[in-house]
């Protein structure tokens, strides 16, 4: 999608603006219809269900000394888990992803890398791979997506399906790799660091007062 | 060096070493020996009992 | 974001998910001392009581009882409570032991040994969950590492890997957590296996204030003895054909300086094979105290066996403690034998002697030495509930 341009909703009419050219999706904030430049029906998401989640479209936060604000999110329902991908724009206007589940956090960058069948298959929770030359880590868990759901503005997700595998793997220093695997296909992966709510100085996110 | 509420719960102890500290010390300003003392009984003369400089014991 | 979850009504476990339609029943239904729904502060945080589970481990059949928590910034947690004792557990995102084999791992500077490794499975369970329990933990083979009052958890099966940390917490900071009387609780028996000696300090602590302590004594001996005057305030050596018909001798007055100190009279005896006895009275003579003590040495020595012996000493001390400055003389009353015919004595004041000292740092170690004593058997005890004891 082309950054500042508005799109108007194929259902309502409201005219979106999309705040970044990495952008894939926006939902409508008003009847919530996904608006992209390609064929929306291609993304069939399920709705967005409530969950315990305490970052919202709008929270602002601070990662490596640059504020970010959050922008949309993927949630992926796993099984025995959930992944809220939240999509963030830097103030420089690069997209990153600010990956939530249960208390667990983690930044990570949108450029999405590949790794060869061969690779992807000695992928499992327990073992230590090597990811080139660099980076060794351990499988954490593999969890297989059951449903998909969208808000807001959506990044450059690579695989916007369900069915695949998720693999975390980490290493000790706090890198964490984001697999999507597929039976028989090279996977693609994400990078970036396990961090925690102290470090992102979060404003602007749900206040749950009863566990206050 | 040592945690501060680690130090609150060694208080009993140090209090206690603290006392005996003291005891020691005083012990040692008046010259008392606990221990490896000589068992002595002392007793209190009357002067009348004295001739001239001396006491006379027995 | 609950994935399964009992029905109130008829205790059934069923999954929420599209991976597992079966549904769970449980034969016995277990109390609970924290009810779902119950709020507790622990650490700063609120935890709602979200779940409730009893747990069997599969080889020696024994259960324990955990309690699922939730709050929605930290996510899940755990309370565990076996034999009256709790652990409250979070999920952690480091690999602790990173690819080390061994039974035993330095991690955040407490050294973690293996304390038991289990299958279990669920027998019991009660509220909401989020993930499958039941399939979970029957899959799932666990690790436990503890360095009291922390514990670390590995639980591996084939889809994951999760490491827990966990924390001994008292019945009395769990009923204030939740405030929940702690009579309400299981009743406590033996001793935790995460549960330490002492709550309040480490051994490195005491240890190192014991030390501390005992070269400040040290330090204070050193310091005082420097002011001891060690003066020879008389000697005198008395031959029997100077004794008196009164069978006494009396010696010169003499006098103590300052405030109350020691006093030391040293007696010789040039003695062969052979015993001296004498009876002394230190008189005060500016307020007619009286100090009576006896001296007995003995001296023997020969050649036997080809060997030579000797036993005893020709010297005998007696050392008077609290003796106040003034004027002073000592009566002596002697008994020779056939053979001696002398002695002599040498009075000393301000002596420095270290007795007081030893028994002071006696008395400081006593308490961390018991202490460890006690803290060994203690972990001896705790230890031999598991297979991997290092006391074995």
């Amino acid at each position: 999608m082309i950054r500042n341009q508005l799109y108007s909703c194929p259902s309502c009419q409201l005219s979106c603006i999309a705040r970044s050219d990495e952008t894939i999706l926006l939902t409508c904030r008003h009847c919530g219809t996904v608006i992209s430049d390609n064929n929306a029906k291609k993304y069939s998401p399920a709705p967005v269900p409530e969950d315990w989640s305490f970052i919202q479209i709008g929270t602002k936060g601070i990662f490596n000394n640059k504020d970010f604000v959050v922008i949309g999110r993927i949630r992926f329902q796993l099984r025995n888990d959930y992944k809220n991908c939240w999509t963030i724009i830097y103030n420089d206007n690069q997209l990153g992803w600010l990956i939530e589940s249960m208390g667990s956090l983690a930044i990570f960058e949108t450029k999405t890398y590949s790794l060869s069948v061969e690779h992807t298959s000695k992928l499992k929770a327990n073992v230590v791979i090597k990811i080139g030359k660099d980076i060794k880590v351990t499988g954490e868990y593999v969890e297989k997506c059951e449903t998909l759901s969208y808000e807001g503005e959506v990044g450059p997700w690579k695989d916007l399906s369900t069915g695949f595998f998720m693999i975390q793997a980490s290493s000790n220093n706090g890198t964490v790799l984001m697999f999507t695997v597929r039976p028989q296909q090279d996977s693609l992966y994400i990078v970036g660091k396990k961090t925690d709510l102290q470090q992102l100085k979060l404003e602007n996110s749900i206040e749950w007062n009863e566990w206050k | 060096m040592i945690p501060t509420d680690e130090l609150k719960g060694l208080r009993y102890y140090i209090i206690s070493a603290i006392l005996l500290l003291s005891l020691f010390i005083y012990s040692d300003i008046i010259g008392w020996n606990w221990f490896n003392d000589t068992s002595t009984e002392q007793t209190r003369m009357h002067r009348v009992h004295s001739n001239g400089r001396y006491f006379y014991h027995k | 974001m609950t994935l399964a979850m009992t029905c109130p009504n008829c205790h059934i476990y069923y999954r929420r998910g599209n991976w597992n339609k079966d549904i769970t029943k449980f034969e016995n239904t277990y109390p609970q001392a924290l009810p779902l729904g119950a709020k507790g502060k622990i650490d700063g945080t609120v935890y709602e009581v979200m779940g409730f589970l009893v747990k069997k481990e599969k080889r020696y059949k024994y259960t324990w009882r955990e309690y699922m928590l939730f709050n929605p910034y930290l996510g899940y947690a755990f309370l565990s409570e076996y034999d009256g004792h709790w652990n409250f557990i979070w999920p952690i995102e480091d690999n602790p032991k990173e690819h080390r084999v061994d039974n035993s791992f330095v991690y955040e500077h407490e050294t973690y040994q293996l304390f038991q490794k289990y299958n279990a499975e669920v027998i019991y369970a009660n509220g909401e969950f989020f993930f499958d329990v039941v399939d979970l933990t029957d899959s799932t083979l666990t690790e436990e590492y503890i360095a009291p009052p922390f514990l670390l958890g590995r639980e591996v099966n084939e889809d994951s890997l999760l490491w827990f940390k966990g924390e001994y917490i008292t019945e009395k900071e769990l009923s204030e957590a939740f405030d929940i009387p702690a009579k309400n609780f299981p009743q406590k028996r033996g001793l935790g296996y995460t549960e330490p000696v002492s709550t309040s300090f480490s051994d490195q602590s005491l240890i190192i204030v014991g030390i501390l302590l005992c070269l400040f004594v040290i330090l204070s001996q050193l310091f005082l003895s420097s002011f001891d005057k060690n003066t020879v305030v008389y000697q005198d050596t008395f031959s029997a054909d100077k004794l008196t018909s009164q069978k006494v001798f009396i010696t010169p007055s003499f006098t103590l300086e300052g405030s109350s100190k020691n006093l030391d009279i040293e007696t010789y005896a040039p003695l062969s094979n052979d015993w001296f006895y004498a009876e002394f009275t230190l008189i005060n003579e500016d307020d007619g105290t009286e100090y009576n003590f006896t001296k007995e040495i003995e001296y023997y020595s020969g050649y036997e066996g080809g060997e030579s012996w000797s036993e005893g000493s020709m010297f005998g001390e007696a050392l008077l403690s609290k003796i106040p400055g003034g004027h002073y003389h000592i009566n002596i009353y002697p008994e020779f034998s056939t053979l001696n015919h002398e002695f002599s004595i040498k009075v000393t004041r301000d002596l420095p002697t270290y007795t007081n000292m030893w028994v002071v740092i006696l008395c400081i170690i006593i308490y961390p030495a018991v202490y460890l004593v006690h803290k060994r058997y203690r972990e001896q005890a705790r230890w031999s509930e598991s297979d991997y004891s290092p006391y074995d």
